[in-house]
């Protein structure tokens, strides 16, 4: 009952004030979406504890094992227990979640990157670069995806030397579990961004801009890719939940990041034996990835109501 | 709509070449099925020699996918390794039904895949049946009550449920309903295979076996099903002519039975169709763990010794049901809902 | 009427036949349910045709239903099997020379299907493994060393070698072909690559038949009345192909199964609390090892960090790293770091240097051979070069990489740094023709399990014609190790019949490798077996686990 009266006002409101931006009314939507706000909720308290995390344990915390205290529950020195070399698990999680959350980023930069760029030259141009795009497309997206994963996982673990970015060192095995779940996770997107560029391209604006001159690159990006924003950015959201986990079953199927940088799915991995006798292993590691991914998902389902475009032609 | 099945069916061909091109290349550089050969002990030289020569893995790639596609029994082959062809080959190819032998298993990929596929479905299917009735009568509920506790629970469930990984799940329901069923002396569920030697392959012991990884499948995609039912459902209740038909004094149950839900289901016959690889991929990881002898778990070895004719095998034909089966969902689709067309 | 009455007759008649034949049956016949016992493989055999398998899970399995001449007992004494007796030069059997062996065969071995076992089987399966024709796993050491198998007669195998060839007792005819059966498959198909025996191993001259083999699920195996022991014990061996070894856990400690194979020793604590369930450890010649990158070679990619070179480095690794800790933590006491690769066997040099752990001697080690840390950055260095390794070994098993992490900071405080980089398990040991990590010098210090022609302590991976190179792509040298004493040494023992001879032969190149840190023990890899206390009389073995099969028992 009490919903119903909040939408009214929603709309008295809305009547009463001038036209709104499509930006505000989903923004408005979004912020009604009381599970998409508990989801920024804890998104935000993630971020925190990853980053803030950081100024009180350094990486050589997270790193430096210790024979006399393995396998140790959680104690006022280490509050989350140590793990099988005697590492605290708290700054694991910490460093583990920086890197998990880089992963499941800068996996959807590479699936975002490569979908769009694939869906709009296909869908822009037609013809046979989109028959042929979209058979491969096709050919890709029907294998499943945790099969391609494997494949790509093989094919290029050891591939990629330890490299320095920003004073950490990074294992090379990161930027290739990057680029196997980027890879083999942009076709859902192509398909979408490919579908919105065929109904847009026909629209009078940019018949317009290609009246006044505009060249193929400039229509392709600054016209029509500005107006399917929508489906990607939820796309996208929902594709750092998903990448999220994939990390966590490639390090599962032990094709995962290398030691000692940790990850919370290497370390879901490495509490594997743990599971009945030394819970505090795998329960802070899981659950950080539940809370993440739970959190995310929270986010992309108000996203996907707020960008709605038939609820935004319904209040416009 | 002759035509169509036709013209899509001809379409899959092209489709399906290009895919195991992708998937040959890929297998053939992700490792050495040599080096799994020698088990505990490393390959020796001359053995690895040998052998690569024997499975024809010496040949560059284009001739090895070609070999593989069309087979060798139109050349001559060097079996003594003199570098002077002797035999003609014995291999038919992919097109006339010969998938090749397996590395590891020295028998026809074909038999392999035959003995799996069985089990996998049957698993398979039960989750696709405990999946869509669970959905649709969570799903259902929860538009129907919506705003209720009860929908406020199966919805944090629904998405707990989507936002762990599955071999987590699978761990965990397998410690408790097994390993700590046990200790408590309730009675347990069996944590590997799929029946009970002593007992034999009867309906009653597979049923039993199969609730665990059953259980585990069916839960991420119930959470996701029961959303999306839940979501068609809302989108169909408040459409004129259900309002119509509750205008017209129709009880609930007939509005929900005869109108609503017949209408708010179809959507999901598409998306059964679609998740089947998806269902695949969940079986690698649980017939793995639960030991169930099934194809993804032959995937998973398959892949862990590089035996590439099993994997490409199971590839090719999973690609192929894949492509296969969201004609079928097209076509259902035309049958079940008589607006679509097709031409 | 008269159909009625030859219908009452035939049941009649068919009442008393059964139960003439029912007294008749052997007293052996079971009374009450099967005796069974079940256990779990972790991998499934690829093949029952022993010649076309390397796996170590099919050995298990072929052992109960196909031995050869004989199987390595649990004091690693051979156990007859089809041979009467074990040849020497004492009885005469081995000639002076070394280069022919007489075997003679046990008259009563049959076949299950009541054919005797000959020496023409053995025959046979020599001329199947040499075929070309045939896929075999391995021709070694067959068509290396082998001038001819011949038959004297039915029960008098005759080995003849073109040199003298030492591990031939654990390496020649660990198996058998049965020449009835397979001689008409290789006959008409010109290959016995496809034969059905290959999966059905349903002729056997082991102590079981195999009845059932449902793949990636189970394998059956019945006693064989016609065994020469006569029938076994059990009735019934039960192997469930399992491949997650926490779900192997599970089954252990809820009973499914009596003998649990290859835990990890992180799993013995938790096994050990069990009532019911024996944790037994078995040698099985493998060590967990630390190889050096010694390559010298013209292509400084294939070379390791050249600190690696200078003897006082690596013995400063040796000390620096607590590898008692390291089993006494992360493996849970259940071994220790070996002296040498021949670890528990006759051929260990016992008074090995182990290198206990000595953080202030590594310390001074390194600065006496010059890498001292110049640049205050916490690594060592010398002539601007730091003192980085790459340590690499197989990812995604956990113990292995716990210990990685461990030494990693255990170098780091005596200031050598370390850069992990794992290969999967199966390109790390790819060959250098095959640009293997491991093969073609992409490491500094590289770690995996190492064994020897167990229990013979032969092996070739440390002789100088074996490092590999574009001439020598296959090579097994990996190390790049040429060290000429210790190569001689290799080359004479391979070719020693005198077992006294060879066993010092052994103890000085246990002290070479060990003098020179050309190989480094991490742990005693013996393997971890559980036994459900039911079971009486397993006695496992680290050459033939199951060798004793025929007398295992249970007890309901």
């Amino acid at each position: 009952m009490t919903t119903t009266e909040v939408s009214w006002e929603f709309f008295e409101e809305e009547i009463e004030r001038p036209p709104l931006t499509p930006a505000q009314v989903a923004w408005r939507r979004f912020r009604c979406h009381k599970m998409a706000l508990v989801g920024v909720g804890l998104l935000i308290a993630i971020f925190l504890y990853v980053i803030v995390g950081a100024f009180i344990y350094s990486e050589a915390d997270a790193n430096r094992t210790d024979l006399s205290i393995t396998l140790s529950p959680p104690s006022r020195d280490h509050p989350l227990g140590t793990d099988g070399t005697g590492r605290c698990i708290l700054a694991r999680t910490i460093y583990g979640g920086q890197i998990s959350v880089l992963i499941g980023l800068s996996a959807v930069i590479v699936s975002v990157t490569v979908g769009v760029l694939i869906g709009a030259i296909s869908g822009y141009y037609g013809g046979h670069i989109d028959a042929i795009l979209m058979r491969f497309t096709e050919a890709m997206f029907n294998i499943p995806q945790l099969f391609l994963l494997i494949l790509l996982a093989k094919l290029l673990s050891g591939k990629i030397p330890t490299f320095k970015l920003l004073g950490r060192s990074f294992s090379g095995s990161v930027i290739v579990i990057i680029g196997v779940i980027g890879l083999t996770s942009w076709m859902y997107l192509a398909r979408i961004v490919r579908a919105n560029f065929l109904s847009l391209k026909e629209q009078e604006f940019v018949t317009a801009a290609r009246c006044i001159g505009s060249r193929n690159f400039s229509i392709i990006f600054e016209h029509i890719l500005p107006n399917s924003v929508a489906p990607i950015v939820v796309a996208a959201t929902l594709g750092v939940a998903s990448a999220i986990i994939n990390e966590a079953y490639v390090s599962f199927l032990g094709l995962g990041v290398q030691p000692p940088t940790a990850t919370w799915g290497n370390m879901l991995d490495q509490a594997y034996h743990h599971l009945d006798s030394e819970p505090w292993m795998w329960f802070f590691p899981g659950m950080l990835i539940l809370l993440t991914v739970l959190g995310i998902n929270f986010v992309g389902d108000g996203l996907r109501d707020a960008l709605d475009p038939r609820a935004l032609t319904q209040t416009e | 709509m002759t035509r169509y099945i036709i013209r899509r069916l001809l379409q899959t061909i092209p489709l399906l070449l290009i895919i195991s091109v992708i998937l040959f290349v890929l297998a053939n550089k992700m490792g050495d099925p040599l080096a799994s050969f020698g088990g505990r002990r490393r390959i020796r030289s001359d053995d690895r020699e040998r052998l690569t020569r024997k499975l024809g893995l010496d040949k560059p790639i284009l001739v090895q996918y070609a070999i593989w596609l069309v087979g060798n029994d139109w050349m001559r082959v060097d079996i003594d390794g003199d570098g002077i062809p002797d035999e003609y080959g014995t291999r038919k190819g992919v097109l006339r039904g010969d998938f090749g032998k397996s590395f590891m298993e020295k028998r026809p990929v074909l038999e392999i895949i035959r003995e799996r596929v069985s089990n996998t479905l049957i698993l398979m299917l039960t989750c696709e049946v405990v999946i869509l009735i669970f959905s649709l009568l969570i799903g259902i509920y929860s538009a129907l009550r919506q705003y209720s506790t009860l929908d406020y629970v199966f919805t944090a469930f629904s998405f707990i449920g989507y936002s762990m990984p599955i071999f987590w799940l699978a761990l965990i329901l397998m410690y408790i309903f097994a390993v700590n069923f046990k200790q408590w002396g309730l009675p347990y569920f069996p944590t590997i295979g799929m029946y009970d030697l002593a007992v034999g392959r009867t309906v009653g012991q597979i049923a039993w076996h199969m609730v665990l990884p059953v259980a585990t499948i069916s839960i991420m995609s119930v959470a996701g099903y029961s959303r999306y039912v839940r979501s068609q459902m809302l989108e169909v209740i408040s459409q004129d002519y259900i309002r119509t038909a509750y205008a017209k004094g129709l009880p609930e149950r007939m509005v929900i039975m005869g109108h609503a839900l017949k209408n708010a289901a179809l959507p999901l016959v598409t998306i059964v169709g679609m998740d089947l690889p998806l269902l695949l991929s969940g079986a690698v990881v649980t017939e793995s763990i639960f030991a169930w002898p099934g194809m993804g778990r032959l995937f998973w070895s398959a892949a862990q010794d590089t035996d590439i004719p099993v994997l490409m095998g199971i590839l090719v034909i999973i690609s192929a049901l894949v492509v296969i089966f969201q004609i079928i969902t097209d076509i259902t689709y035309t049958f079940l809902d008589p607006r679509i067309r097709y031409n | 009427m008269s159909l009625k009455r030859l219908a009452w007759t035939t049941l009649l008649l068919a009442t008393i036949a059964s139960m003439f034949l029912a007294a008749c049956a052997p007293a052996t016949e079971p009374p009450g349910p099967p005796k069974t016992v079940t256990m779990t493989f972790f991998e499934e055999p690829d093949t029952f045709n022993a010649a076309y398998s390397g796996m170590w899970y099919a050995m298990l399995a072929y052992n109960i239903f196909n031995p050869g001449l004989w199987l390595w007992d649990n004091n690693l004494e051979p156990s007859l099997e089809m041979a009467a007796e074990f040849p020497t030069k004492e009885n005469g059997l081995i000639s002076e020379d070394g280069l022919t062996i007489t075997i003679p065969l046990k008259e009563e071995a049959k076949w299950s299907d009541g054919e005797p076992v000959t020496a023409g089987d053995f025959v046979f399966t020599y001329e199947m493994i040499l075929d070309p024709a045939n896929t075999v796993q391995s021709t070694w050491p067959y068509a290396d060393y082998l001038d001819s198998v011949t038959a004297q007669d039915d029960h008098m195998l005759v080995i003849k070698f073109g040199e003298p060839f030492a591990p031939w007792a654990t390496t020649l005819f660990t198996f058998l072909m049965p020449e009835h059966v397979l001689r008409p498959v290789f006959e008409a198909e010109g290959t016995i690559d496809d034969a059905e025996w290959n999966r059905a191993g349903d002729v056997a001259n082991g102590a079981f038949i195999v009845r059932e083999w449902v793949a990636a699920s189970h394998i059956i195996l019945e006693a064989n009345d016609n065994y020469w022991r006569g029938r076994p014990t059990i009735d019934e061996i039960y192997i469930l192909i399992v491949p997650d070894d926490e779900a192997q856990m599970a089954a252990i400690k809820t009973g499914d199964t009596d003998i649990g194979i290859f835990l990890s020793y992180a799993d013995i604590p938790t096994i050990e609390a069990l009532e019911d369930v024996d944790v037994i450890t078995v040698l099985s010649g493998y060590n967990e090892s630390w190889f050096f990158n010694l390559n010298t070679d013209e292509d400084a990619a294939k070379n390791g960090h050249p600190a690696l070179q200078d003897v006082r480095v690596r013995q400063a690794i040796a000390y620096a790293v607590d590898f008692d800790a390291i089993c006494e933590e992360l493996l849970f006491g259940g071994t220790y770091p070996p002296g040498t690769m021949w670890e528990e066997t006759p051929y260990n040099y016992p008074d090995v240097n182990l290198y206990a752990y000595d953080p202030v001697m590594a310390n001074s080690l390194l600065d006496d051979a010059g890498w001292v840390d110049s640049n205050d950055d916490g690594t060592r260095d010398k002539d601007g070069v730091e003192l980085i390794l790459t340590y690499s070994t197989t990812a995604g098993r956990e113990v292995r990489e716990q210990t990685q992490v461990v030494a990693q900071q255990y170098l780091a405080d005596v200031g050598i740094g370390i850069e992990i980089a794992n290969n999967s398990y199966d390109t790390m040991w790819n060959s250098y023709g095959d640009g293997g990590p491991i093969a073609t010098g992409n490491y500094d210090i590289a770690e995996w399990s190492e064994t020897t022609d167990f229990p013979d302590p032969n092996t070739s991976i440390f002789l100088c014609s074996e490092i590999p190179s574009d001439d020598v792509p296959v090579g097994g040298n990996w190390y790049g190790i040429c060290d000429q004493e210790m190569d001689a040494l290799f080359q004479a023992q391979a070719l020693e019949m005198d077992p006294d001879k060879r066993i010092e032969q052994f103890h000085d190149i246990g002290k070479i490798m060990s003098d020179n840190v050309y190989w480094l023990g991490v742990w005693h890899d013996n393997d971890v077996w559980t036994i459900n206390k039911r079971t009486s009389n397993i006695k496992i073995s680290g050459g033939n686990p199951f060798w004793n099969c025929f007398e295992w028992d249970v007890s309901e």
